[in-house]
């Protein structure tokens, strides 16, 4: 990969692959204006994209969604030499590893405004129904599997305080792996907001949980029945 | 490159279910190259516009490289250098959507309204003026001057017109290549403006060809 020298190669620069403009950033503290100028790059290219994913995450406050941009790419320039794509040599793929690596840090900043934020503003940043911008497929052509249609309808018949749970709840789910527990700072803080005592949260999250549960069970009952003769 | 587990896909746990159903639904911020493309798919068919406030970093750049300002072009997307004193000289050195947001005291999406414009027409406009036809200036300075407080016609044309001059790019030691990154017809094609705002802004670049 041929990485541009100075900002007299500002063409190169703004022509550079996002691993490229990524190094450059890393060699900030050698060559700052060159830096600055990757890192401006970078932002037109994802800031777009990553503001339409914050509004999907359910951000209601305007100023809260600049926040997780921001803060995200002031990060991801601090962070810029974590970076490891795969060396791929497609231009899409390259793209969407980086996008994936900016992902898990605007998650990491998710989670912590979760944290941070108080009252109303938390609430706005945990519940959004605006169907609008409510994405309806899991691929280019591929609807949501029929689980996943009916996981969702059963969500979206929760009462709001039961999807408020549920979404800060697997805001912190790693998939695959057992035995996962909301941090007790993340609890307490939801169970003030919600005027309610921690143990009481879990039994909500516990409701809710069943309600899917039980309306798996009862689909592939009626699956199996549809299915005999 | 150390990835989060993607969604496993054999016998999946109720947990690993509703997991997958949040990150359908677009609650859980996109982790793994796979859900990035799924989502791009779903952006490229629901995008929502970037707003003003998001389109110029400038902001951030002063945060990220405080000491920079002396020694570099400020920081914006076009900005030129010039040594008048006052206000008009102030004026030149902003953008426009700084310069109104300055005057005043507006959001953007509020001044885009009252312009009858979008935000990101409006934000494209402040960006890109160097590429904005005369008749388009002049109706733009027109219609801010009559409509926003403290903004006078003449500052929004020497804004425009000192973008005339010989462009510095931010952070760049040469102009712009010839090939600009948006035409004036670009900029009114992805605005989102209603068709017949999108005809009264052409019909001024046409205008302005004659």
């Amino acid at each position: 990969m041929e990485v541009p020298h100075s900002t007299h190669d500002a063409a190169a620069v703004r022509a550079a692959s996002d691993a490229v403009l990524l190094t450059l950033m890393a060699q900030r503290h050698t060559d700052a204006a060159t830096a600055r100028l990757a890192w401006e790059e970078f932002y037109h290219r994802h800031c777009a994209y990553l503001y339409n994913v914050a509004c999907r995450v359910g951000i209601v406050n305007a100023s809260d969604c600049y926040d997780l941009v921001h803060e995200t790419f002031l990060r991801v320039f601090e962070k810029a030499n974590t970076f490891k794509g795969d060396g791929t040599t497609d231009s899409a793929q390259s793209r969407r590893q980086v996008r994936a690596w900016i992902g898990r840090i605007a998650h990491n900043i998710f989670q912590d405004m979760l944290r941070r934020l108080k009252g109303d503003r938390a609430a706005a940043i945990r519940l959004q129904d605006d169907a609008k911008i409510r994405p309806q497929a899991v691929g280019p052509d591929d609807p949501p599997s029929p689980v996943l249609q009916a996981i969702l309808q059963v969500i979206d018949s929760l009462s709001a305080r039961e999807q408020e749970i549920i979404r800060v709840t697997w805001q912190y789910y790693t998939p695959g792996q057992k035995q996962q527990r909301l941090p007790h700072d993340v609890v307490a803080r939801l169970a003030r907001d919600l005027n309610t005592t921690p143990e009481n949260l879990r039994k909500i999250r516990q409701r809710a949980v069943r309600k899917i549960k039980a309306m798996l069970l009862s689909s592939s009952h009626s699956h199996l029945e549809e299915a005999q003769p | 490159m150390t990835r989060k587990p993607t969604t496993p896909h054999n016998a999946q746990s109720l947990e690993d279910q509703i997991y997958d159903a949040l990150r359908v639904r677009g609650w859980i911020i996109p982790q793994t190259a796979e859900d990035v493309m799924c989502t791009e798919v779903d952006i490229e068919h629901n995008p929502i516009p970037l707003p003003p406030e998001l389109a110029d970093p400038s902001d951030l750049i002063r945060k990220l490289f405080p000491d920079a300002r002396d020694a570099e072009p400020e920081p914006s997307h076009v900005e030129e250098h010039h040594g008048q004193p006052g206000d008009a000289a102030a004026a030149q050195h902003q953008s426009l959507l700084e310069c109104f947001r300055a005057r005043t005291g507006w959001k953007p999406s509020v001044i885009a309204s009252t312009l009858e414009v979008t935000p990101i027409f409006l934000s494209d406009l402040s960006r890109y003026r160097h590429v904005v036809p005369v008749p388009a200036q002049e109706a733009l300075a027109d219609r801010a001057a009559r409509r926003l407080p403290n903004v006078q016609r003449t500052d929004m044309l020497q804004i425009f017109a000192h973008a005339s001059q010989a462009r510095v790019a931010a952070f760049r030691q040469a102009p712009y290549p010839e090939t600009e990154p948006m035409t004036y017809a670009e900029m009114i094609n992805h605005s989102g403006m209603p068709a017949e705002a999108q005809h009264f802004w052409r019909s001024l670049a046409e205008k302005g060809a004659e």
